[in-house]
């Protein structure tokens, strides 16, 4: 009698655990400072808007987005669990378990995360970013697990421990890969403009707003009249002027120091570099147009 | 005066003026604000202009925040972002300062001068004043300087948690004038 009673309260109460898990997947789990983010978002890949957003954060992983759609399972395996546990008055089963394992590998992961952002703002505490509905959904899914079958200990505790430890080590995992990815080499790297450095520099003295929207952070290949270079083994910069004093520089990789070692003022090179935009000098009175992880392109 | 000879003056004047003035467009800033836990929020940058005015002992340098190359592509980028240095919206840091102790440095003679520097740095507009030693060294007329200084980061609105990185970071300034 006691354990057809202990049952029951299991199934119903597993009921309510879903019941809850629905709807706070919709509602805030943590806040950056003033940005609210839901379970919704992870589901919906809102999740890295908001975070290239507000802290220059990517999706690693860009092309697989639509993987995202998985987390809409929480939602929908809750719904089952409902379904289940009012109709067929059993216990939820796997259904249950799979809900309330997907919340709580989620809710890690939000939680590591939002614990990273200390580092883009030191206003951001853990304690504080995490919202009411975070904890629900997270006491809720444990609970839905746990009443998810009569006995079945053993599933019961696996289901509580693995998403944790995955979440954990996927996370760290992609956090490593992230912060040990090098700046890939510019050869490796496709050209979105090729342009003559008089041409360039007589855009951005004309318009330097529009030429740092169109060539700011683009791979591109300039060609010119070396007018000044200054090489070592330890670096290298050239420079491509015009008659007012206006300049584009190169900043160049390592690597190719010794090739510009052998350049002289007045000689035609082709250059390839990531554009930097330009900045106006005070001290010159010119336009700068700087390059960085510059290589010589050809030449002539 | 005869007017031809008051031009000829004034021209001799103005370059004078201008050869007092050692200018380069490629000194050298080493950033780092990387910690024991974290060591890899460190960048450079070759393209920096920079002055000295050998008369007046004026100093300045520009940087464009943009051509800062980090080894890892991560951090170059929250380096550029909002919450850091924001380069869409201020493209470069500058200083403007002055030797204080000019008199110790002789120009025409081969040497090594250790003087001070101090002036006002400005990032993300933000202007705060620095004091800082700095090297001269002449070289068979050639004249090189090098200044290291900290930067407490937060002074200038740039998020550092101290932690992964550091709040001051250390700047190494680095220019052959000519």
């Amino acid at each position: 009698m006691h354990e057809q009673q202990s049952g029951r309260f299991s199934k119903y109460s597993s009921l309510l655990s879903a019941i809850a898990i629905i709807v706070c997947f919709f509602l805030p789990w943590v806040k950056w400072i003033n940005v609210p983010v839901s379970a919704r978002d992870m589901a919906t890949g809102n999740f890295y808007t908001l975070s290239e957003t507000n802290f220059a954060i990517t999706n690693p992983f860009p092309e697989m987005i639509f993987v995202n759609g998985i987390f809409w399972l929480i939602p929908a395996l809750c719904i089952v669990v409902i379904l289940i546990v009012f109709f067929r008055k059993t216990f939820a089963g796997l259904y249950g378990a799979f809900a309330g394992a997907m919340v709580l590998g989620l809710g890690v992961v939000y939680a590591l995360f939002t614990n990273e952002l200390q580092l883009f703002d030191t206003n951001i505490q853990l304690g504080n970013a995490l919202q009411p509905a975070f904890y629900i959904a997270v006491f809720s899914a444990i609970w839905l697990i746990i009443t998810s079958w009569q006995k079945k200990w053993l599933w019961k505790v696996f289901f509580l421990i693995a998403p944790l430890g995955l979440s954990y080590l996927a996370f760290n995992q992609i956090k490593e890969s992230e912060v040990s990815e090098k700046t890939a080499a510019t050869s490796t790297l496709k050209v979105a403009y090729t342009i003559d450095a008089l041409k360039l520099i007589n855009e951005f003295v004309t318009a330097d707003s529009a030429s740092n929207a169109t060539y700011r952070e683009k791979i591109m290949v300039v060609e010119g009249q070396v007018s000044e270079l200054n090489a070592s083994d330890a670096g290298a910069t050239l420079s491509m002027a015009d008659s007012t004093g206006s300049y584009v520089i190169f900043d160049f990789e390592k690597a190719d120091s010794k090739i510009v070692q052998a350049i002289k003022a007045g000689d035609r090179v082709s250059v390839k570099g990531v554009c930097s935009g330009s900045i106006y000098s005070d001290i010159l009175e010119t336009q700068t147009i700087s390059f960085k992880q510059s290589i010589i392109y050809s030449k002539k | 005066m005869k007017k031809s000879t008051f031009l000829f003056a004034l021209l001799m004047a103005s370059a004078g003026l201008f050869a007092q003035t050692k200018k380069t467009t490629s000194a050298t800033i080493l950033f780092d604000a990387s910690t024991p836990a974290d060591p890899v929020a460190k960048a450079e940058s070759k393209t920096v202009i920079a002055a000295l005015d050998v008369k007046t002992g004026n100093v300045a340098f520009e940087a464009a925040v943009k051509n800062f190359s980090f080894e890892n592509k991560k951090v170059e980028e929250h380096f550029n972002a909002e919450r850091w240095l924001n380069s869409e919206k201020y493209p470069k840091f500058s200083f403007k300062g002055k030797i204080d102790d000019l008199k110790k440095v002789n120009f025409n003679k081969d040497g090594t001068y250790t003087v001070s520097v101090a002036g006002d740095l400005t990032i993300k507009e933000t202007t705060k004043a620095i004091t800082a030693p700095a090297t001269i060294t002449i070289t068979a007329g050639r004249i090189s300087a090098t200044s290291d200084f900290l930067v407490n980061l937060p002074d200038f609105s740039v998020m550092a948690d101290g932690k992964k990185v550091s709040k001051e970071a250390k700047v190494t300034v680095t220019a052959n004038l000519n």
